[in-house]
């Protein structure tokens, strides 16, 4: 056990109680659907309870308030079976990783119980280097389940404070980077791990608590899949879980039948990877095969030297959300509803780039794929059709050092506007795609970081006109009251989220600078920008596009937009006499 | 002499429950009539006159009135609220739309969201502002003030919600602008400011919160008038007071300042109830389990007291009041159990409610749900009616459950519905089992009560796969809300917000002050409260303490100790001791900090204890009144019926067993087996985990 002020301990829980494992089934049939049902429940608490372990004692704003982690059962082969529904791009990409790990590293039968791996590699299945995932063993006779979670991290280091590092070149600059690698062993902490992260880190005592969270929540899934081992015996267990993976497997099948025959192509946009001006084109061509679903990104664009990359595990996580979003939004999500999809992205490309690509942005990429992957399957599926999202994650980080030498570090990822559904209008300012995140509260942010908020509201004008308007992005301005730096993986700031059947586009977003009674317009992607005490960052957020031609919108919706302000220009106030005329 | 008569009142959704006590001879009266919707105070009235003639008194024999209702959960739910306006800080009076980003459901592209309670135009801002520790960096614009409160004269509202940034810290510019309001509109407007609702940070949930309660003041107020006017007609001369979220009650006049805090009064009560049960039973963990139609309300009674939430969320929308912390899941009796597309069965989540209801009510109803199951089942019958008047039809509830689950699935009827059963309880397992997770319980250390009409069918099996060892079904499961009515103390919450980090030098000094001050604040808020002995030695306070960073709070409640320095090391040791048993896990060396000190106030309303010792007064039987078949684990067994009501104290009941009575069957499996308490509940032991 190691003895470090503030490290992660290790203590295997006693609530495991060494209950005997029957192999005989129960009265039911293996796979009965009652009993499958039943171990479904079981998995789902498990999975839950393991979020809620994590969400009430992470240390770092990251986790604590903006909720960006997740945790997930597995069978032994690596497929998730059950998973805690907080952030769609964490979901099944955690399945590549383990399975990397399982087939590249450590074979499953040499996990132990007391034994914990973890990797942020995005080269081994990860996402990018702040989401740290880790994994342990659940064995009855044999191993019989797998527990995961993954927790975006304040810092891991690399070349800019909050690891955003805008103009890297490479992964060696985004930070301290973990192969799969078993960081306990048989209860026992590797010392070596430790020391060399914490070193690594510039907020080692935030990231090593919630590090913490996350071992302790893996002890809660243990136990928790334990009691259904004990239960139901390891053979039904494992029988239930082949059988509710195939049961998604054949509803999603089902679903994916229900599309006309054709092939549907879509294309956007990326601004650039903040190094060179060059936008990147993102293309998706999707079919039917039987009940295979295609999504084919080989006219997509190639990887680039800034840190846009989009790992294939975030790039499978982006369209196994838009595939199931699109098709099947009430089945249960394990990784049969994933089988029948393939996803073809050439090695090289932006959506499966090669080592050592940066990939801090990945985000950046994984939101234009819903974004293209959506309005693809819109064109197949026009009952259902929706016009396009804000489309990023809008990170933003401020960072400062105080009289002490320590670093503190704001970290912020600001939403936009839903794009205009065919028969309803887009939410104003709320998660989409392939995050969901809570924003910091206000009062918290000034408690904690030497900056003043001087406005946080919806940005009227910026929703794409049409018969559905688009939600409207949101504008936040900044005071620094000490000398700070601001870095930003913005984008979608030339490009704006496009209308769908005639409506227009939302307003793209924009970071602007207001120093010495000067305003200078920043580009999408910042790395270290100067504040001093005074100066004020404005960021405005994307708005969603519209649906359907802006003069069909019902008068009274337009009214109310403008007695609401959401809409204050022009066009709508004539648009509105125009109404009232002929009325 | 005073009135010897005491009177809950309770009204649900559906009916409107009243228990009325003689002090002075224990008697009990219990009675249900039907909730009316329009004018709540209808049933109210129904209700008391049923009581008296019951009871064959005048309304002046009753002494005291609680009372507990849905009223404002429903108006906000339906919008019937005032039209109300929002000031905040200038740049923020977008902060109630925006809200914190987060969406409930992962997935769905037509996902809707509850519009904002005021609308945009309604939101004006002032040029003002404090810094995190409340010192005011901008003193009220004054000439935009004026600007704010023309707008208010041309605006058609009844209400006005103050929100400042900060305010929680310093509440001057709030106050300020409180009374440049109040000078130019008197009583005209309804005026609530944020800090004098709460005294913590997170702007948008404070804001949520400031802008229900000043929708909500006009319609509590009308409805309190309107009651107290009714009730003193006729002679009545009862006290009247209302349950809170925190399950402790109140006066109208404070109601009519925070009607927020009704927004869980009718739930509240029922888990004073299971409180007050347990009291009985000398059981101080208590899981309360209320399965009604619909849904299922779950809460935690841990050591005696019940576990309470400093926020909850009524329509999506975060409210932050001090109340018992209620979970609720969306299954219930009218669940409708389902065969998917590819075979599986699934059970919820649509419910066929009361109407059309489940199949066997024969009113309409044809796709099987759980009760439907209990009845094929056998462990309802359709010789005894649901609830006094519905007749249930078994033929309907066979042929529902055979054409849409055992046909599909080749099952016979009762293996079908034993297995909606099965995965109904596992659901119910899973959720409760989130519930404990949330501090780190372990279901072993508790009892499952269980009330509602369909809570003791379920709860036996239940607590098996919780490895729970006790249940306990109450006398009267469909009107314990009414009772627990009866057993709250008049409560009082004040907190302050001040964080004081463990290791600053003054720390103990720093937290003595505050307490002082919260004492301070106590007393002077209770000083217009006459006629109650507000006892303020007496009083519990805890502080809410976490470690430096962290998003939550452990509360952790203040013993009595010798000097400032050592209740300061107590507070720390016992937050790592609690911390470990919540969390997992406690960093004895990390540094930390009390953030919020709260201070709760209470005093009995009703001098001594309920006892129903005296309501069983039925002659003894020892024998079932029946014997009846009931399908359990796959094979049909022989189970004894027994009436409730003809079980007297020490009646011991072997398991399979059914218990019915008007409001409720208990459901008693082979193995378990249940006695009849002293005072009338019924605890079934020998319950083995599976």
């Amino acid at each position: 056990m190691i003895e470090g002020p503030g490290y992660p301990s290790w203590r295997p829980s006693d609530e495991m109680t060494a209950g005997t494992f029957s192999s005989e089934s129960p009265s039911r049939p293996f796979s009965d659907p009652v009993t499958v049902e039943v171990i479904r429940y079981g998995l789902d608490a498990a999975a839950e309870q393991m979020a809620r372990s994590i969400e009430r004692s992470a240390r770092s704003q990251v986790i604590r308030e903006m909720l960006d982690y997740s945790t997930a059962v597995f069978d032994t082969e690596g497929g998730v079976i059950a998973q805690s529904t907080r952030v769609p791009i964490h979901l099944n990409s955690m399945t590549r990783a383990l399975q990397t790990i399982l087939r590249d590293y450590y074979p499953v039968e040499e996990w132990s119980p007391g034994d914990i791996f973890a990797t942020n590699d995005p080269y081994s299945g990860g996402q990018h280097l702040p989401d740290i995932m880790t994994f342990s063993v659940v064995e009855a006779d044999r191993p019989a389940a797998i527990v995961g979670t993954v927790g975006h991290h304040l810092d891991v280091g690399g070349r800019a404070a909050g690891s955003y590092g805008a103009d890297a070149t490479d992964i060696f600059q985004e930070g301290f980077r973990i192969k799969p690698c078993r960081v306990v062993e048989a209860g026992h902490p590797s010392q070596l791990f430790f020391d060399l992260l914490a070193a690594n880190i510039r907020v080692p005592d935030k990231t090593l608590a919630d590090l913490q969270a996350q071992f302790a929540s893996l002890e809660l899934g243990r136990v928790e899949i334990h009691r259904l081992l004990a239960r139901y015996g390891i053979d039904t267990f494992a029988a239930a879980v082949d059988e509710l993976v195939s049961h998604s497997e054949i509803r999603m099948r089902q679903a994916i039948e229900t599309l006309p025959e054709g092939v549907f192509k879509a294309s956007d946009w990326v601004d650039g990877d903040g190094l060179g001006d060059d936008p990147i084109l993102i293309a998706v061509a999707v079919w039917r095969k039987g009940s295979d679903l295609i999504v084919d990104f080989s006219n997509t664009d190639g990887q680039t030297r800034g840190p846009i990359n989009c790992p294939l595990g975030a790039t499978e996580s982006a369209v196994y959300f838009t595939a199931l979003s699109m098709l099947a939004p009430t089945l249960p999500s394990n990784y049969g509803c994933y089988k029948p999809i393939q996803v073809i992205a050439p090695s090289g490309s932006i959506v499966n780039p090669s080592s050592p690509a940066p990939v801090v942005g990945r985000n950046v990429v994984g939101h234009r794929i819903v974004n293209v992957l959506t309005a693809a399957l819109s064109d197949a599926l026009p009952d259902r059709a929706v016009a396009a999202y804000y489309g990023n994650s809008n990170v933003y980080v401020l960072s400062t050092t105080d009289d002490t030498g320590r670093a503190n570090v704001l970290f912020e990822i600001e939403v936009g506007g839903w794009g205009a559904r065919v028969d309803r209008d887009g939410h104003d300012c709320l998660s989409a795609g392939v995050h969901n995140l809570m924003n910091n509260p206000v009062e918290l942010v000034e408690r904690e970081f030497p900056a003043r908020v001087i406005s946080y509201s919806l940005r009227s004008d910026s929703g794409g006109a049409g018969r559905h308007r688009g939600g409207l992005g949101v504008q936040r301005v900044i005071e620094a009251l000490a000398p700070c730096e601001f870095s930003a993986q913005f984008d979608r700031v030339k490009f704006a989220p496009p209308g769908r059947d005639g409506g227009l586009p939302g307003k793209p977003a924009r970071i602007t600078v207001l120093a010495g009674g000067i305003e200078t317009e920043l580009p999408g992607k910042v790395l270290g920008y100067k504040l001093n005490p005074h100066d004020r960052v404005v960021i405005e957020t994307q708005g969603g596009g519209g649906f359907g031609p802006p003069h069909e919108r019902e008068l009274l919706a337009i009214e109310q937009d403008v007695a609401f302000g959401k809409v204050t220009e022009r066009p709508a106030r004539r648009r509105q006499q125009a109404s009232a005329f002929h009325d | 002499m005073q009135p010897p008569w005491i009177v809950g009142v309770d009204i649900g959704g559906t009916f409107t429950d009243l228990v009325g006590m003689n002090e002075l001879t224990g008697e009990q009266i219990h009675l249900k009539v039907d909730t009316t919707p329009a004018a709540p105070s209808d049933g109210f009235l129904v209700a008391l006159e049923r009581f008296c003639s019951r009871a064959r008194v005048e309304r002046d024999s009753i002494r005291l009135i609680v009372h507990g209702t849905t009223l404002v959960t429903n108006a906000i739910i339906e919008r019937r609220i005032s039209p109300t306006a929002l000031v905040t800080t200038k740049g923020f009076k977008d902060v109630l739309e925006i809200g914190r980003h987060w969406r409930n459901n992962l997935y769905d592209p037509l996902l809707e969201v509850p519009q904002p309670i005021v609308p945009r135009s309604l939101r004006l801002e002032v040029e003002e502002r404090l810094d995190a520790q409340g010192h005011v960096i901008q003193h009220l614009d004054l000439a935009e003030v004026d600007a704010v409160l023309d707008t208010l004269e041309q605006a058609e509202v009844e209400a006005v919600a103050v929100a400042f940034l900060h305010s929680y810290a310093n509440t001057a510019n709030e106050e300020e602008f409180v009374e440049l309001l109040q000078a130019r509109f008197g009583d005209r407007l309804n005026v609530c400011t944020s800090s004098r609702l709460s005294q913590e940070p997170r702007e948008y949930e404070r804001t949520a919160t400031t802008v229900l309660n000043a929708a909500l003041m006009r319609l509590v107020d009308d409805y309190l008038s309107m009651l107290e006017t009714r009730l003193g007609e006729a002679g009545g001369r009862a006290a009247l007071y209302i349950t809170q979220s925190s399950g402790g009650a109140f006066t109208p006049a404070i109601a009519r300042k925070r009607p927020i805090n009704l927004v869980q009064s009718g739930p509240a009560a029922g888990v004073t109830g299971c409180l007050e049960v347990g009291r009985l039973l000398g059981e101080r963990s208590l899981i309360a389990f209320d399965m009604g139609g619909t849904s299922t309300d779950v809460a935690l009674i841990e050591d005696g007291a019940p576990r309470l939430a400093m926020e909850l969320t009524v329509g999506e929308i975060p409210v932050r009041t001090p109340s018992v912390r209620i979970h609720s899941i969306g299954a219930g009796g009218g669940s409708i159990a389902w065969v998917d597309e590819a075979g599986a069965l699934r059970v919820g989540p649509h419910s066929a409610g009361s109407v059309p209801g489940p199949a066997c009510y024969a009113r309409g109803g044809i796709e099987p749900t759980v009760t439907d199951c209990h009845l094929v089942l056998g462990r309802l019958s359709d010789k005894r009616p649901l609830a006094e008047f519905l007749t249930l039809d078994e033929q309907l509830a066979r042929q529902a459950v055979r054409s849409h689950l055992a046909d599909p699935l080749g099952f016979s009827i009762e293996e079908a519905a034993q297995g909606v059963i099965d995965i109904v309880n596992a659901a119910m397992e899973g959720a409760i089992r989130v519930v404990l997770r949330e501090r780190g319980d372990d279901p072993r250390s508790f009892a499952l009560l269980a009330f509602g009409g369909a809570g003791p069918l379920h709860a036996v099996e239940l607590a098996s796969r919780l490895s729970v060892a006790t249940v306990i079904v109450p006398l009267r499961p469909g009107t314990l809300s009414a009772l627990g009515l009866l057993s709250s103390d008049l409560r009082q919450d004040f907190s302050l917000t001040r964080v004081i980090r463990a290791s600053e030098p003054n720390a103990a000094d720093s937290l003595a002050e505050a307490l002082t001050d919260l004492e301070h604040i106590a007393r002077e808020q209770t000083a217009g409260l006459g006629g109650f002995d507000w006892d303020l030695s007496a009083h519990d306070v805890r502080c809410d303490v976490r470690y430096v960073g962290q998003a939550y709070e452990v509360t952790v409640p203040l013993k009595a100790a010798k000097g400032a320095h050592r209740r300061l090391q107590a507070v720390v040791s016992d937050f790592h001791k609690l911390h470990e048993r919540a969390y997992a896990f406690a960093n004895p060396d990390e540094p930390c900090e009390v953030v919020t000190h709260r201070l709760t106030l209470t005093t009995q309303l009703v001098s001594g204890r309920l006892s129903q010792t005296t309501t069983v007064r039925s002659p003894a039987v020892q024998q079932p009144s029946a014997t009846t078949s009931v399908f359990y684990d796959h094979r049909s067994l022989e189970c004894a019926e027994w009436a409730r009501d003809e079980l007297r104290p020490d009646s011991a009941i072997s398991g399979p067993a059914i218990v019915h009575q008007s409001d409720a069957t208990t459901f008693i499996p082979p193995g378990a087996t249940a006695a009849v308490v002293r005072s009338g509940e019924i605890r079934v032991t020998g319950i083995q985990p599976t």
